[in-house]
């Protein structure tokens, strides 16, 4: 304890000094006196503030909704200001001297950074304003004596377009002055989003113009105590930050724990919660009796001292008694200490039992949290004030949820178990106390007398004395009288055979030695030569005992109780073997279900899918088939395409192998579409080309026609304008006078040709065998020229000329007329036949002779094709039909390999060595304790680490993998057990010290090593291990 | 006196009581049956000259070779008492003041003019002095209103054409309302455009002929072809021992010179006659006339020759005279209220009675009127008829070597 560190070097200064050195000191006592009083005083201090507990509490309570709100704050400040939120995080730290904490900052930037990032401002922007807001906000609260959070909402009402608000902190604008502002700035076309962050804009310009005298209000008023205060309150807030952030974490886990607890553990936590809180009940008052004990212990001592230190002047007579009275109140004092220590380290010891029995139940991380609050400075009594609220609501949620009670029940009397025995170890603590108090009665009385004695040497009266003590108690010195004496009652022997008995068993003893020892009379003359004798002397006490009745009888029974155990854990092994026998025999039969149900699914599923759906047939007549062919191929692959979604829904296929065989599927049927759409463009084009030839053979013949060739050779007109132009002199009779007269007459005229239709006939023909030459030759030109092939068409429809016709012309023209005519019609058809060929080959480039040969071309390229999609259809079912059994396959064989592998793994387990496992559980169990027990840091990682691999050997000898442990056994190095470990070829063990991938566990881990040995020697930005 | 005496101004109003000579029952004079001087109703002629202040009236051309406009008259009636104030109501002919009512103006008795009031024009003076005066035209706006159709007429004369014209369906004239001569030259068979204007097609073919076609002072449209001539009974003697004139006005000069005339007709050809003494002496001057109707070439030859022989030399011709009617006696007044356009007058007129008196036939183109309280005067605008033609059994125009066979 340290206030007995404290003391005792005093005590020590009075008994070594003699009376003439004491009085040599005398100068240097009255400053040791000084300073013991003060440390009195602040023990003093600190058991009052044992009793603030409550107050204590609800800060810590206040700080960790404080840190939580800040946690809040923190997450929503880098959601809004992104890349820039460190730099508001800064800033939020900076304006504790502006009256604002962290926590309030951060909100407050929170607040205005959203509500500018909405008005369009980047988020540059808003972090820059929103310190600049921030701060003005702070300066017109302080300056229109508003509150923070009102200037705040002002200003983001500013925003909205809402001015009332911000008149008050004497701000005034309206609406009309932004749009003045925008339109002189040349913004007044604006709409939307660039209206509305051009609006933003204006006004935050205006609003710090407008605000400028209340600009750094809050630092010229640093003074005064409206100042003084805020700055006093963001200090505190960022102290309640500062405390409760260290408690978020195990806080957390112990909330996350509870709830776990309460949904997984059920009602037989309850019995655990009961029994604790039971023990808490004890314990609780306990401690604080012990606390009052000492608080009405130390008063005293104070008034004593005080009185001793004040009065040194006379206490130089009768220094010896004083420094009695001094000595018997301090010896009194470090030995309630040392009590009291042993009593907090009884109740200590039993908790860590109780946390121990916990530590394999469920509750493991909710005491691996309390642990860590007590490693960080709780304190036993918070712990336990904490334990038992968190446990009392936890106890009553469980209660409350319906579960099974035999789950986990032997856990549950054990937990139980443990809580009894602390409250027994706490009852028996309170009876120590009692009889410490009771001593405490006689130690009051000796030292009343020796005080008496002493005030009558100095000349003075106890009562006196006595009177100037009381003048300094508190009220509490009457009830704690009343403790002290009690507390001795009960306490002494007890206490220190309790501490005896941790003493000797640390120390190796066995139980019957340390019974024996501590039930002998003088028992404490034994244990403390055994305890200056050390572990060696004590070892050879033990063995001396174990010759005794008691020794054997201890040992036949340790024995026995070593073979019990040796057979529960053979039963225990054995039972872990069988499990895992029993546990891979139901997932073997579970796999292999699953194998022969999908075989025969599969085998059905193949059969009518192929006979169903993946057959595609090719239409052989094109053309009446037009369309049809495609449409269904389209089907087809519909079909297939809904098969295979079918199987892969129903797990027959991978999704690999779906996608796999879709688009393949998809793809052949393009192709086959393409085949498809090339065979009706084909037909198409057949069609056209017999169209062409017809129309081109009849225009050709037309203009041959006689009748249309004489058509042409009909009587002609002239039309002919006729200016006639006559000029005279005419005289008037009456005076003979002569006019020049002229007259001009302009008239159409109509001119009659006669011709000879015999040779018109025959100029007719030969007209026309030089247009066709001339079409011909034009036509071929065109096509060199690249003329559109419908154009070409175009220019056949329109033929080569209509000719007249007359029998009676070709009967007066005569046989040479019509022989003529004869040999320029052979020209004109064959001209018609070249044109043809051309045609044909311009069009198709396939033509074979001017007609037939040209439709058999086309014939023989469909015949082609039909061929072609006939193979590649072929070839498609075909194809489809094995890539659908392979993809079918492949599932099914992999359920086949699971079942067998599950077959494998089973006969393996059927072999494990029980031997094995024992021994193998018997190094997991010394490596547990091992760890129990205070380790250095190094040393328990290097256990925890064996045990690890020690746990990893275990899976594989349940497995049957391994069946010996290769010469495994405690003791060894981790270097050692890694070496032997790794030989036996499990794989678990193996893994252990492997990174395997996928591992993401080792992975990181790894990495962390290898990140602190970085950072022991540089630094390391950031790391990850990918997902 | 006021000279109004002997002017009557009526106007056709469509009043259904009072003012009028309506039937009236039970009366023995306005009270007969089928007596057709007391109707039930209708537009009948009203005297109002009480009312009238003034009139004028203007009818003719001013130039030879210009068409006839369409006459006009403006009277001005004495509005005191607001008799031609559409406005008010205790007018007698309350309703009526509005447009397209007929008038009518007679001088003595001799209708001068009829026609329709275009205009009421009301003018109030501040002393009281109110005038109403109505402006009217006479019947040449209802043709200039008519489109025809498109058609090919006949071969047919000046007249011919124009009575069919006239009786066509788009026109659709009074077979009253007209005094159209036969006509002397052959029109073709042209055809006519589909909305060609009635009246400028009218006033096409009597230049083709050429004659007069204008709207005459009892309201009928009036054809008067070439070879229309003067008579020795109509003949009006103005100046010497005549009527009187109070003013003479005299053209000499280039006004109607032309000594290069170029005619020509639609689908035919084209005539030149030139006089190549004059144009020697006065340079070219020009007439021309285009799109004539003739259906030969060679009634272009006799336009173009005439229209040479008339005008290719400078002539003493009496463009007008004014004669003051209310000077004359009684029966000369009646002579000068008989006159109308063609009217034929043969003027002397010595000037400053130095020398020998210069007589002249000439055709009247131009009657104007002007009549007040205090006076009437008559303006006669007039055609040279030095080649006037010669006229059988006539005393004066059928004398031999004198006139003209007209062509």
């Amino acid at each position: 304890m340290a206030l007995a560190n404290l003391v005792l070097p005093i005590v020590s200064l009075f008994k070594a000094a003699g009376i003439n050195q004491a009085r040599n000191a005398l100068g240097g006592l009255n400053k040791e006196m000084g300073s013991l009083g003060g440390t009195i005083g602040r023990a003093a201090g600190a058991f009052a503030g044992f009793q603030a507990l409550t107050s204590a509490q609800q800060f810590t309570v206040q700080a960790v909704d404080a840190t939580q709100r800040f946690e809040r704050n923190l997450l929503a400040l880098n959601q809004v200001f992104e890349d820039m939120s460190p730099r508001i995080e800064n800033f939020s730290k900076q304006v504790e001297n502006y009256g604002l904490s962290q926590q309030q900052a951060a909100q407050a930037s929170v607040f205005l950074g959203s509500v500018l990032k909405q008005y369009g401002f980047s988020v540059s922007e808003s972090a820059g304003q929103t310190e600049r807001l921030v701060t003005l906000a702070q300066d017109l609260a302080t300056t229109y004596g508003y509150d923070v959070q009102d200037a705040l909402l002002a200003i983001t009402a500013l925003f909205r377009g809402e001015y009332d608000p911000i008149e008050k902190f004497g701000v005034a604008m309206k609406q009309n002055e932004i749009n003045a502002y925008l339109a002189a700035q040349g913004l007044g076309d604006l709409e939307g989003a660039e209206l509305a962050n051009a609006q933003a804009t204006a006004r935050l310009t205006l609003l710090f113009d407008r605000a400028g005298d209340s600009v750094g209000a809050f630092a010229r008023a640093s003074d005064t105590l409206y100042a003084s205060q805020q700055r006093l309150n963001a200090v505190m807030g960022n102290l309640q930050v500062a405390a409760g952030a260290p408690l978020q974490e195990p806080l957390a886990k112990i909330n996350n724990s509870l709830a776990e607890l309460a949904q997984d553990m059920g009602p037989q936590v309850v019995q655990i919660f009961e029994a604790l809180a039971q023990a808490v009940d004890v314990v609780a008052p306990l401690i604080e009796k012990a606390g009052r004990f000492v608080l009405n212990l130390i008063a005293p001592l104070q008034q004593l001292i005080n009185i001793l230190t004040g009065t040194f002047a006379l206490a130089l007579a009768n220094i010896g008694m004083a420094l009695d009275v001094v000595n018997a109140a301090l010896s009194m004092l470090n030995k309630f200490l040392d009590a009291t220590s042993s009593i907090f380290a009884l109740v200590e010891l039993r908790l860590k039992q109780f946390f121990a029995v916990l530590k394999d139940s469920p509750m493991a991380p909710l005491i691996d949290a309390f642990e860590w609050l007590v490693n960080n400075g709780m304190g036993v009594v918070k712990i336990f004030e904490k334990i038992g609220d968190e446990f009392t609501k936890a106890g009553d949620a469980a209660r409350a949820a319906a579960g099974d009670f035999n789950q986990s029940e032997f856990g549950a009397r054990q937990a139980s178990s443990a809580a009894r025995r602390v409250g027994s170890s706490a009852r028996e603590a309170q009876e120590e106390l009692d009889n410490m108090a009771a001593a405490n009665s006689a130690w009051t009385d000796s030292w009343t007398a020796k005080a008496q004695a002493w005030a009558e040497a100095n000349g003075t009266t106890l009562q006196a004395l006595k009177e100037s003590a009381i003048a300094g108690r508190t009220g509490a010195e009457e009830t704690g009288t009343d403790y002290v004496g009690d507390f001795f009652r009960g306490m002494a022997e007890g206490v220190r055979k309790e501490a005896a008995r941790g003493t000797l068993e640390r120390l190796g003893a066995t139980a019957g030695l340390i019974d024996k020892i501590l039930g002998s009379s003088g028992w404490e003359e034994v244990f403390k030569r055994i305890v200056s004798s050390g572990k060696a002397g004590l070892k050879e006490l033990q063995q001396e005992f174990n010759k005794t009745a008691d020794g054997i009888d201890e040992m036949t029974k340790a024995l026995e109780d070593a073979e019990k155990a040796q057979q529960a854990l053979r039963d225990a092994a054995q039972k872990m073997i069988d499990d895992n026998v029993a546990n891979l025999q139901a997932e073997y039969d579970r796999l292999k279900s699953v194998y022969d149900e999908m075989r025969k699914r599969a085998d059905e599923f193949i059969r009518w899918s192929l006979d169903n759906v993946a057959t595609v047939e090719i239409l052989p007549n094109f053309d009446v088939q037009l369309g049809r062919f495609e449409a269904a191929i389209v089907s087809t692959i519909a079909g297939i395409q809904s098969e295979l979604t079918s199987a892969v829904r129903s797990g027959l296929i991978f999704d690999n192998d779906y996608t796999t065989l879709k688009n393949w599927v998809q793809t052949e049927s393009e192709a086959l579409t393409k085949i498809a759409k090339d065979r009706d463009a084909l037909a198409k084009r057949y069609a056209l080309s017999e169209s062409l030839i017809s129309e081109y053979q009849k225009a050709i013949g037309g203009a041959l026609r006689l009748t249309n060739l004489f058509g042409k050779l009909k009587d002609e007109t002239e039309q002919r304008t006729v200016t006639e132009v006559t000029q005279g002199v005419v005289t008037l009779g009456n005076s003979l006078k002569e006019f020049g007269i002229t007259v001009t007459r302009s008239y159409e005229e109509t001119i009659q040709n006669v011709q000879d239709k015999t040779a018109g006939l025959l100029q007719g023909f030969r007209d026309m065998a030089q247009k066709s030459r001339d079409f011909a030759s034009n036509l071929q030109k065109l096509k060199a020229l690249g003329l559109d092939p419908m154009l070409f068409n175009q220019l056949i429809d329109a033929g080569v000329e209509a000719g007249g016709e007359t029998a009676q012309a070709l009967v007066d023209g005569g046989s040479e007329t019509i022989n003529e005519m004869n040999s320029i019609f052979d020209e004109i058809n064959k001209l018609g036949a070249e044109l043809g060929l051309d045609l044909g080959q311009t069009m198709y480039d396939t033509g074979k002779d001017m007609t037939y040969g040209l439709l058999d071309g086309i014939r023989s390229e469909q015949e082609q094709l039909y061929n072609l999609a006939v193979e590649m259809a072929q070839t498609f079912s075909q194809t489809f039909k094995d890539n659908f059994s392979v993809a079918i396959e492949a599932p099914v064989a992999v359920a086949k390999k699971a079942a067998d592998d599950a077959s494998a793994a089973l006969e393996q387990a059927k072999g494990a060595n029980v031997d094995a496992l024992m021994q193998i559980e018997e190094l997991i169990q010394g490596a547990n304790k091992a760890l129990e027990g205070p380790l250095s840091s190094v040393y328990r990682e290097g256990v925890a680490g064996k045990l690890g691999a020690f746990e990893a050997l275990k899976q594989d000898i349940i497995s049957g993998q391994v069946t010996d442990l290769g010469g495994l056994t405690k003791g060894l190095t981790s270097a050692d057990v890694k070496a032997i470990g790794t030989g036996t070829g499990g794989t678990n063990i193996t893994n252990y010290y492997t990174i395997a991938p996928g591992n993401k566990l080792q992975q990181r881990d790894t990495l962390e090593t290898l990140v602190s040995n970085t950072n022991a020697n540089g630094s390391l930005a950031s790391y990850g291990v990918k997902a | 006196m006021s000279h109004l005496e002997d002017e009557k101004v009526e106007v056709g109003f469509d009043l259904t009581s009072g003012y009028g000579p309506f039937l009236t029952l039970d009366d023995p004079v306005s009270g007969k049956l089928d007596d057709p001087d007391w109707t039930l109703g209708g537009t009948i002629f009203y005297d109002i000259t009480e009312h009238v202040r003034a009139f004028s009236i203007s009818r003719g051309r001013s130039n030879l070779f210009q068409q006839f406009p369409a006459g006009g008259a403006s009277v001005e009636f004495n509005n005191h008492d607001r008799t031609f104030d559409p406005l008010y109501t205790g007018s007698p002919f309350y309703g009526q003041i509005i447009p397209n009512r007929e008038i009518r103006i007679t001088s003595g008795t001799a209708v001068q003019f009829t026609g329709w009031i275009d205009d009421w024009n009301l003018t109030y003076a501040p002393n009281g002095d109110s005038i109403a005066e109505a402006v009217a035209t006479d019947a040449t706006r209802l043709l200039a209103g008519r489109n025809l159709s498109a058609s090919t007429p006949a071969a047919q004369t000046t007249g011919e054409r124009i009575n069919a014209i006239l009786s066509s369906s788009d026109v659709d004239w009074s077979a009253g309302l007209r005094s159209i001569d036969i006509g002397s030259a052959q029109l073709s068979d042209y055809p006519i455009d589909a909305n060609t204007n009635a009246l400028n097609y009218l006033q096409q073919v009597a230049k083709t002929e050429p004659g007069n076609l204008f709207i005459n002072k009892v309201g009928q449209i009036t054809f008067q072809d070439r070879t229309v001539g003067p008579t020795s009974d109509s003949l009006i003697y103005l100046g010497g021992t005549g009527i009187p004139f109070s003013s003479v006005e005299v053209l000499y000069g280039s006004e109607v010179l032309y000594n290069q005339i170029v005619v020509s007709r639609l689908g035919g050809g084209t005539a030149v006659a030139v006089d190549s003494d004059s144009i020697g002496a006065y340079g070219i001057q020009n007439l021309t006339e285009s799109d004539l109707l003739f259906d030969s070439d060679s009634q272009l030859v006799d336009l173009a020759v005439n229209y040479a022989a008339q005008y290719s030399q400078p002539e003493y011709r009496f463009n007008s005279v004014e004669v003051r009617v209310h000077k004359l006696d009684e029966t000369d007044q009646d002579k000068m209220y008989g006159l109308e356009i063609g009217s034929i007058c043969l003027i002397t007129f010595t000037p400053n009675n130095i020398g020998d008196a210069i007589t002249r036939y000439v055709e009247v183109i131009r009657v104007d009127h002007t009549a007040t309280p205090e006076e009437h005067i008559i303006i006669l605008g007039f055609k040279s008829l030095d080649y006037a033609s010669l006229v059988l059994s006539d005393a004066e125009f059928g004398k031999l070597d004198t006139y003209s066979l007209s062509w």
